[in-house]
């Protein structure tokens, strides 16, 4: 369970991005964070990855609270960021592998599932060339594919689909409710209302605020 | 477009600043050169011209003809007038007379001269006071040295007499003449050359007591201008010694230089005067010792100047990579590349431009400090015409690599461009510049090959080498580890494999692979040249010097310095009798010692070949028979001669050698006469004992045959038999000499006597029966380069310049003094073989245990100390010629390029820092420990070390024929290798300062990603 409870973040205390957004995530649910462009969509993702320290609240994986990135990656928080945050110099297989071995997966098992996902976001003919010899899209594919088979408590992806065609973006989506099938907490930031929709809840967000929700968003406050 | 020029010099500040440092660095570097040598060449030819010996400063210009005129203002005014019109400019003249006699004082008489010579009252003490022109009446004033006034018995005031040793006739000597001894000099300095040598200021004749170490009682003695204190019986000949001055041949070159002398000698010799002059040998070393300072720095000065456009190159490379996609947005938008490339122009000429004034004002600075640094004395360092054309030179190749790194992607296709990391496909601009390199190298090394001495190309051979083996290893080693990064990643090796991969795949990383390993490459190569010459220097100091110290002196007889040397040093613990003969190094000089000694004496060295203490029972085996002493004042032989008439009418005379302390004398028993008789032979000099050398006969030339029959032989006024009959009958105690040739003759018939058969001859017949006290032919150890045989007889010039039998009892690599070239004996069994007088050169060597006061104790005996050479001087004046001086300096520019090196490493560091950092944040945001994402440039050191290590062996093994360690050819082959001791250690710090600079980057960029990662 991702619970995110009351966070408010900002890079300057007085002028937050982030105000008093509390949200919580159940396995196996996906939960679409929408808005405008600036709304803190991203923000939010990365706070909950660790990334970002909150001024105010918390956010904590199955109790755990996350403090920074080792402990987010350490709770199995999984982040598909939006520039794709894939290495030029390596290959698509080996942007996996490295991440996969780099979170304590043997080698062996991490080749065997690299090549797994790549297969199942269509990848495997691009699996040795360069990130940079690959298509917007294909960088994107290889990103989420990444994130896959991390396969973590949490998934946090970033706007995944904005450079996909009409196919992958559906078969991104499949692959996103497949994770949340598998039993993680998907946190899905978009801002394309169709993506939203086939989502399980959606947090809206505007200026940096919670501005609507849908679905079971918002966790049982503490009391005081 | 200057506004925009501008704008890219704000907005890209460091690549400007990289550009600024760099183009200072090649400029400097460009201009130090020339402008370090210019001081260096005054340098080295003040510290040659400090060295030169007395005759290499001057050219001296003398009358032809004597003269029994008194050398008045006429006759010394004509001569002046006649030299003025040959002198060469610059050249300060000093003009002498002398004359030669006897002097004569109150306790004994000198040989000496009597002189007249220019400014010799500024150049010594007195005491009493120089001599003045003499008034009507009063005897001449003089000038004595303090020897010849202790020989004399004289002080200030004191009357001496002068008499010449007689006109050109030579019919009679001269007037004696009474001459007043105003003065007693000391000289100044005598190492001045205005004292040349010995010439004024005479050695002492050995043998006597406490030899004086500066001059001797047949000292000069000085006379006042005029009058001539002389006026018959008497032979002069005026002289000049123009003597070049160090302004002179500072600041006049050396070819104008020695042009003039040579018509100037040439004049003088068509004007009937005499002209010689050691200058040219003068000059020559200097212009030899600048030769060698100029090709060593132009490889320094390239090797810098080679860097720093490479570091540029990386540099602006790796910047201009990180915004291509800039550059393709730009073209995207319709900016035409012609301004793109004005823009790159601008932006980069700027600080090569602004560099140039900073790079001279550097080479000034950096000239000054290797100047006070390395040179032998002080000079003046300043930037001149050649200095400012190289620093423009280095300029303009520092903009070229500028643009030339912009080049691939100012001519990129825009939708290359706007990838972020460049395309794998080889460029075949890459390939152009590598075969251009490859040629450059091939072409260097084929001409140091094929040339003499390097020149051109082969000056910049190494670093030609080195660059074209890195050029092409470093694409080997980039394949490498791009391999090996790709296992290492599938195996789960993660750091490493990262790095290797990362080092691999950025083609603009290769520059600083091959930067760093020229830099670690040219390191080895210069660390090496320098130990090698430093161990050669050693070893051919040591070699050629023979001991730790050898005084060269003058002894009366090879016995006399055998026997001195053995009284100062009993247990041969320290000291060692030495005769060099003077035979040409080519045909095989002989060296003949006190072999007992050698081991203890000699310093070692390995070409040797034996242990030195083996040599001595192979130069010295048991004598076949004792020597012939003789102690008394006379020899009587009894002798019955038989031959024809016509024989003894042609005088056949009957001698005696004999080989005393003062030397060895053959004296003259007389005339053969037919029919018994006993011939009478003084010798004086045997009073004290001496060795009977051989029996002699002048048989003139005839058809008959001369039998003589040496029946006994006596000594001193009681005729001691000295050999009986039967003594002399025994066939082994005599060799026989004929006319230089050994021979075993059948001396005997049975009867007791020596009896010599001289066959008859059309010429006339010098014959001598030898003493056999000595294993005849002499055992000689050779070198193997003289290429003769072990047991083989072999004739060498014996330390008396006459030929002896030699047999080849031991052949070694190398010998003491004489290198790969020569022949080594026993100075004793030497000196029994021999029948001539002194010959060759008189030394005693010495070990470190001699004793501080050793020269005078060599003097005490009667030993004239002529020179005193140590092995470590020698050593050091090889580290200070040209060649030496060059190789520090390549030694230091390979230091500053190993700086050179880390800096390129920050400076590639600091422009690809953003997208380095970015992929390392990429990895950790996905859970990549800490560990995995260090990102430093550790693995570049260790390929660069591996792939340096191997250029600079591989670049040694083929460039170093064209090493120059010495100004001449040295009897000894430069040691192979270095020490690997020396070579690790060098190296050890060159890499630990690029180690310790990846380290740091490391650090740096681990904090950025720490910093970015949150």
């Amino acid at each position: 369970m991702l619970t995110v409870d009351a966070v408010t973040v900002g890079y300057d205390p007085a002028r937050p991005v982030l105000v008093d957004v509390s949200a919580m995530v159940a396995p196996g649910q996906v939960l679409a964070v929408t808005g405008a462009s600036g709304a803190g969509k991203t923000t939010l993702l990365h706070t909950v990855a660790g990334l970002l320290r909150p001024i105010r609240g918390s956010v904590t994986v199955e109790g755990r609270p996350v403090s920074d990135r080792d402990a987010a990656v350490a709770s199995g928080v999984v982040l598909v960021p939006q520039d794709n945050g894939l290495v030029p110099v390596l290959t698509a297989a080996e942007n996996i592998q490295v991440t996969l071995v780099g979170t304590g997966t043997p080698a062996p098992s991490a080749h065997r599932r690299t090549a797994e996902v790549l297969d199942r976001l269509g990848l495997v003919g691009q699996a040795d060339q360069l990130v940079e010899e690959l298509s917007g899209g294909q960088r994107q594919r290889v990103a989420i594919a990444r994130g896959m088979a991390l396969q973590g408590t949490v998934l946090l992806a970033d706007e995944v689909t904005s450079e996909l065609d009409a196919g992958n973006r559906q078969r991104v989506l499949t692959l996103l409710r497949e994770e949340a099938g598998r039993g993680a907490a998907v946190v899905f930031a978009t801002h394309d209302p169709e993506a939203a929709a086939i989502c399980d809840a959606e947090l809206h967000l505007v200026d940096g605020r919670v501005e609507s929700t849908r679905g079971d968003v918002t966790p049982a406050r503490r009391p005081g | 477009m200057l506004a925009i020029i501008a704008g890219a010099l704000r907005g890209r500040r460091m690549q400007a600043i990289a550009v600024l440092i760099l183009s200072v660095l090649a400029t400097a570097a460009a201009a130090a050169a020339p402008a370090y040598l210019a001081a260096a060449d005054d340098a080295l030819a003040g510290y040659e011209f400090a060295g030169a010996e007395p005759g290499e400063r001057r050219l001296r210009i003398v009358q032809l003809t004597e003269s029994e005129r008194p050398p008045d203002e006429a006759v010394l005014g004509a001569f002046r007038r006649e030299v003025a019109e040959l002198q060469p400019d610059g050249f300060e003249p000093v003009f002498s007379v002398q004359s030669a006699g006897v002097t004569t004082g109150r306790t004994d008489s000198v040989d000496s001269s009597l002189v007249l010579r220019e400014g010799v009252c500024e150049r010594v003490t007195v005491t009493g006071s120089c001599p003045a022109p003499g008034s009507a009446g009063e005897p001449p004033e003089v000038m004595l040295g303090p020897h010849t006034a202790a020989r004399l018995g004289v002080g200030v005031g004191d009357t001496v007499t002068f008499q010449g040793v007689g006109d050109i006739e030579g019919r009679e000597k001269g007037p004696v003449v009474p001459l007043r001894v105003a003065g007693v000099y000391r000289p100044l300095d005598p190492a001045d050359a205005y004292w040349l040598g010995d010439e004024y200021l005479r050695p002492a004749k050995p043998g006597e007591t406490a030899v004086p170490a500066v001059g001797s009682a047949a000292d000069a003695i000085f006379v006042a201008a005029t009058p001539w204190p002389v006026q018959t019986g008497f032979r002069t000949r005026p002289a000049v010694d123009l003597y070049v001055t160090e302004k002179l041949v500072l600041t006049r070159p050396l070819d104008q230089i020695n042009a003039e002398v040579t018509a100037a000698t040439d004049e003088a010799t068509s004007s009937r005067l005499g002209a010689g002059s050691d200058l040219p040998d003068l000059l020559d070393r200097i212009d030899r010792h600048r030769a060698q300072l100029s090709s060593g720095v132009v490889l320094g000065a390239t090797t810098v100047v080679l860097l720093s456009w490479l570091v540029l190159f990386a540099v602006v490379g790796i910047a201009v990579d990180e915004r291509r996609s800039e550059q393709g947005l730009l073209l995207l938008r319709g900016v035409q590349r012609r301004r793109l490339w004005l823009l790159a122009v601008g932006e980069s000429a700027i600080p090569v431009l602004a560099a140039f004034p900073l790079g001279c004002a550097a080479a000034v600075g950096a000239a000054k400090l290797l100047a006070a640094r390395t040179l032998p004395t002080a000079g003046t360092v300043g930037l001149d015409s050649v200095a400012v054309g190289f620093a423009g030179a280095a300029a303009v190749g520092a903009l070229g690599a500028v643009l030339l790194a912009q080049l691939r992607n100012l001519s990129a296709p825009v939708v290359d461009l706007l990838r972020q990391v460049p395309a794998r496909r080889s460029s075949w601009r890459g390939g152009i510049a590598d075969a251009l390199v490859l040629a450059v190298a091939g072409a260097a090394l084929l001409q140091l090959h094929t040339g003499g001495a390097p020149t051109g190309l082969a000056l910049v051979a190494p670093v030609a080498g080195v660059l074209a083996v890195a050029v092409v290893l470093s694409r080997v080693a980039l394949v490498l580890a791009m391999v090996g990064g790709g296992t290492l990643l599938r195996s789960g090796r993660l750091a490493s494999g990262v790095a290797l991969v990362s080092l691999a795949r950025q083609p603009r990383v290769r520059p600083l692979v091959v930067l760093l390993t020229v830099v670690l490459a040219m390191l080895a190569y210069t660390a090496s040249a320098r130990d090698v010459a430093t161990v050669a220097y050693a070893e051919r100091a040591a070699v050629e010097t023979g001991a730790a110290r050898v005084v060269g002196v003058d002894a009366m007889s090879r016995r006399h310095l055998l026997e001195t040397v053995r009284s100062i040093d009993p247990d041969g613990r320290f000291a060692m009798a030495a005769v060099m003969s003077a035979t040409p190094r080519q045909a095989g000089r002989v060296l003949a010692v006190d072999s007992a000694r050698l081991a203890a004496v000699a310093a070692p060295h390995h070409s040797y070949a034996e242990a030195l203490d083996d040599l001595t029972p192979v130069l010295r085996p048991d004598p076949p028979g004792p020597s012939v002493a003789v102690r008394g004042t006379s020899l009587t032989l009894s002798v019955t001669a038989a031959s024809a008439p016509e024989i003894f009418a042609a005088r056949p005379r009957l001698s005696v050698s004999v080989a005393s302390r003062s030397g060895i004398r053959q004296v003259t028993a007389g005339q053969l006469v037919p029919g018994p008789e006993d011939y009478w032979v003084p010798v004086p000099e045997c009073v004290s004992g001496c060795r009977l050398v051989s029996i002699d006969v002048a048989a003139p030339a005839g058809s008959h045959e001369l039998v003589l029959r040496i029946t006994e032989v006596r000594q001193g006024e009681g005729d001691e038999v000295l050999l009986t009959g039967a003594e002399l009958a025994r066939p082994r105690s005599w060799r026989l000499d004929v006319e230089g040739r050994s021979v075993r003759p059948d001396v005997t018939h049975g009867q007791p006597e020596l009896r010599l058969t001289i066959a008859s001859s059309d010429v006339s017949q010098a014959i001598r029966a030898m003493v056999v006290d000595v294993p005849y032919p002499v055992p000689a150890v050779l070198t193997h380069a003289l290429g003769i045989p072990r047991g083989y007889g072999h004739a060498v010039t014996g330390i008396d310049a006459v030929d002896i039998g030699a047999r080849v009892a031991g052949l070694v690599e190398g010998l003491p003094r004489l290198g790969d070239r020569g022949v080594l004996v026993d100075l004793e069994y030497a000196d029994r073989a021999a029948v001539g007088g002194e010959s060759g050169v008189e030394e005693v060597w010495l070990n470190r245990q001699a004793p501080a006061d050793i020269l005078d104790r060599i003097r005490a005996q009667g030993l004239v100390v002529r020179y005193d050479r140590t092995a470590a001087a020698v050593r050091d004046a090889f580290d200070r010629q040209g060649a030496a001086l060059a190789l520090n300096l390549n030694l230091l520019a390979a230091g500053a390029v190993v700086a050179l090196g880390a800096a390129g490493m920050v400076a590639v560091a600091a422009v690809e820092r953003r997208g380095r950092v970015a992929a390392m944040v990429a990895l950790r945001r996905q859970g990549v420990p800490r560990g995995v994402v260090r990102g430093g440039y550790g693995w570049l050191v260790l390929v660069a070390s591996v792939v340096g290590g191997f250029a600079a062996a591989v670049v040694w093994v083929v460039a170093r024929a064209g090493l120059r360690v010495f100004m001449d050819a040295s009897p000894l082959p430069l040691p192979s290798w270095p020490r690997l001791d020396w070579l690790a250690a060098v190296l050890a710090s060159a890499v630990g300062a690029l180690v310790l600079t990846s380290l740091l980057l490391g650090l740096a960029l681990a904090a950025s990603v720490r910093r970015n990662s949150r």
